[in-house]
């Protein structure tokens, strides 16, 4: 039967699927392969708030209150910077409440850092990193600050007069450490935090082109060795300011004033027992004279002069409570008597002729 | 997912053409003999997709397709007593070759003879048909058709020796 095999073969042979057959069947069939699903759950913070919660469950609420405490170096950190924060700051929408969660985030750097410093930790790494998130932060803070309609902003003020004076906080350390390679580190930092002059009132940050294009880090060359302040620094510029002229704008700086200082007294008294007596004593008579200040302040750059004082003092007590180091507070109240003389020839050098305004209490 | 779509688009390039052609030639009728072709390569990929393994392909593919052309019999059933013994009222064998082949005189002749062939073997009666036709059509050995039927080898030898029997009669009452 070889050639009916052959023949068979061959006539067969002709009968097949046509090519359009062909095709349409193909793709009939692979039609029916699923398409591949995008997971609505692939999404960075829905998985950063189940990293969170599941950090709650399994390890227990303690690790997320935990790492509220842990500083650069330790295991908790990343999970407080890189999955805590910013789950709590996605809930800040508004671009109030953006700014003063940014705001936040830069007073826990700096607290941080100075943690490290006053014990002699505070390493090159850390410092650079420190001074990124810092960067970050004040400039998300101040784009948020720039979408609100209101022209000034006492949290301005106390803003970068808290940065100028977490400086000094932190130069002051530096001088007495013991460490090498922590010195350089607090040093550096504390020049970084010094670009926001305190000299210059300041109420908005204006735009260059420095802030523009992306972090100002880069710009800083930040070497191991102390940095120098750069020229490149986002220069700050007074803009807005309240017109003395405009009685209504005026007072309510004075009240946010007033209660400034009322927090301060609160968070002396809280602070009593960790700084000695006489330490207390001297802040106490600080505070009175910049009562006084405030006072008696006619013009807006008395008024900023007091802010830049107050957010110092508030800025130092912080840092010594924490730290438990009082000399960290003879830097402001060794001037004292100076900041008094120049406080008055102020009220005296412009107000003078000017009868005392409204008391504003 | 990726692996089961792989291996059912490579066995459809590799075996859709002579699926359909066995299907033609068993059913006669072109039309139906694409659908059971694809009806077969459908059941391939649900059993994939259902995590079955297939261990012989080709013998999976064939055993399926046998499988759906005695369904389609049975549908048949009631239209045609003869469809089981008998495959007269089907087409010709021209009409299974599809419409786009190039016509040269040389293969014109050649298919003559092979379409006689084939003509006869449409006669047979389907068991022997069937074995035949996977026998010399498609190439399989008496064992993998006794595999891909799910009948005893014997049986097979059986139906392949009867059908040859068979077509040297048809054979010799047609020439």
């Amino acid at each position: 039967m070889n050639d009916l095999h052959s023949h068979l073969i061959r006539a067969s042979r002709d009968i097949k699927l046509s090519d359009d057959e062909r095709t349409l069947m193909r793709q009939t069939l692979t039609a029916r392969f699923p398409r591949a699903v995008v997971s609505p759950y692939w999404n960075p913070l829905f998985m950063r708030t189940s990293a969170v919660f599941a950090l709650f469950i399994l390890i227990g609420g303690s690790t997320v209150f935990a790492s509220d405490t842990s500083l650069p170096g330790d295991t908790l950190y990343g999970v407080k910077t890189s999955l805590v924060e910013p789950t709590q700051g996605f809930f800040a929408q508004t671009p109030e409440a953006k700014v003063s969660w940014n705001t936040k985030l830069v007073s826990r750097r700096i607290e941080e850092a100075e943690e490290l410093a006053a014990g002699d930790k505070l390493s090159d790494r850390a410092a650079e990193q420190l001074a990124l998130h810092i960067d970050t932060n004040v400039k998300a803070a101040q784009e948020a600050r720039s979408a609100l309609a209101i022209e000034h902003d006492e949290s301005d003020a106390e803003l970068t007069s808290s940065l100028s004076a977490h400086g000094k906080v932190l130069a002051t350390l530096a001088d007495k450490s013991k460490n090498d390679s922590s010195r350089r580190g607090a040093r550096s930092l504390s020049a970084f935090l010094a670009k926001w002059n305190e000299d210059e009132p300041v109420l908005a940050l204006a735009d260059t082109a420095a802030t523009k294009s992306g972090p100002s880090m880069k710009t800083m060359a930040f070497s191991a060795t102390i940095a120098e302040v750069p020229e490149a620094a986002p220069t700050l510029q007074a803009k807005n300011i309240p017109d003395e002229r405009n009685s209504e704008a005026f007072a309510r700086f004075k009240s946010a004033g007033v209660a400034l200082l009322s927090r301060i007294h609160t968070r002396l008294d809280s602070l009593r027992e960790r700084l000695d007596e006489q330490t207390v004593a001297d802040v106490e008579a600080r505070l009175s004279r910049l009562d006084a200040q405030l006072d008696n302040a006619t013009s807006t750059a008395q008024i900023l002069r007091f802010f830049k004082d107050t957010t110092a003092v508030s800025t130092f007590i912080n840092a010594a409570s924490k730290i438990n180091r009082d000399e960290l507070l003879s830097p402001i109240l060794e001037n004292v008597s100076h900041e008094n003389e120049s406080a008055e020839d102020d009220s005296s050098g412009k107000g003078s002729g000017e009868p005392e305004e409204e008391r504003g209490r | 997912m990726r692996k089961n779509e792989k291996q059912l688009t490579e066995a459809f390039d590799r075996h859709a053409d002579e699926l359909f052609r066995h299907a033609s030639l068993r059913l006669s009728n072109r039309d139906r003999a694409r659908d059971l072709t694809q009806d077969a390569f459908m059941k391939t990929w649900e059993y994939l997709e259902r995590g079955g393994e297939i261990r012989e392909l080709r013998a999976f593919l064939f055993r399926t397709l046998k499988n759906l052309i005695i369904d389609e019999y049975r549908r048949s059933k009631s239209e045609s007593l003869e469809a089981l013994v008998d495959t007269d009222e089907g087409e010709t064998i021209d009409a299974l070759i599809p419409p786009d082949e190039t016509n040269t005189v040389e293969s014109a002749i050649a298919r003559l003879d092979g379409e006689r062939a084939l003509a006869l073997v449409s006669e047979l009666p389907d068991p022997y048909r069937e074995a035949i036709l996977l026998r010399y059509v498609d190439g399989f050995s008496p064992k993998e058709i006794a595999n891909v039927t799910e009948l005893t080898e014997n049986i097979v030898s059986v139906r392949i020796h009867r059908g040859l029997k068979k077509l040297r009669v048809l054979l010799e009452q047609t020439s």
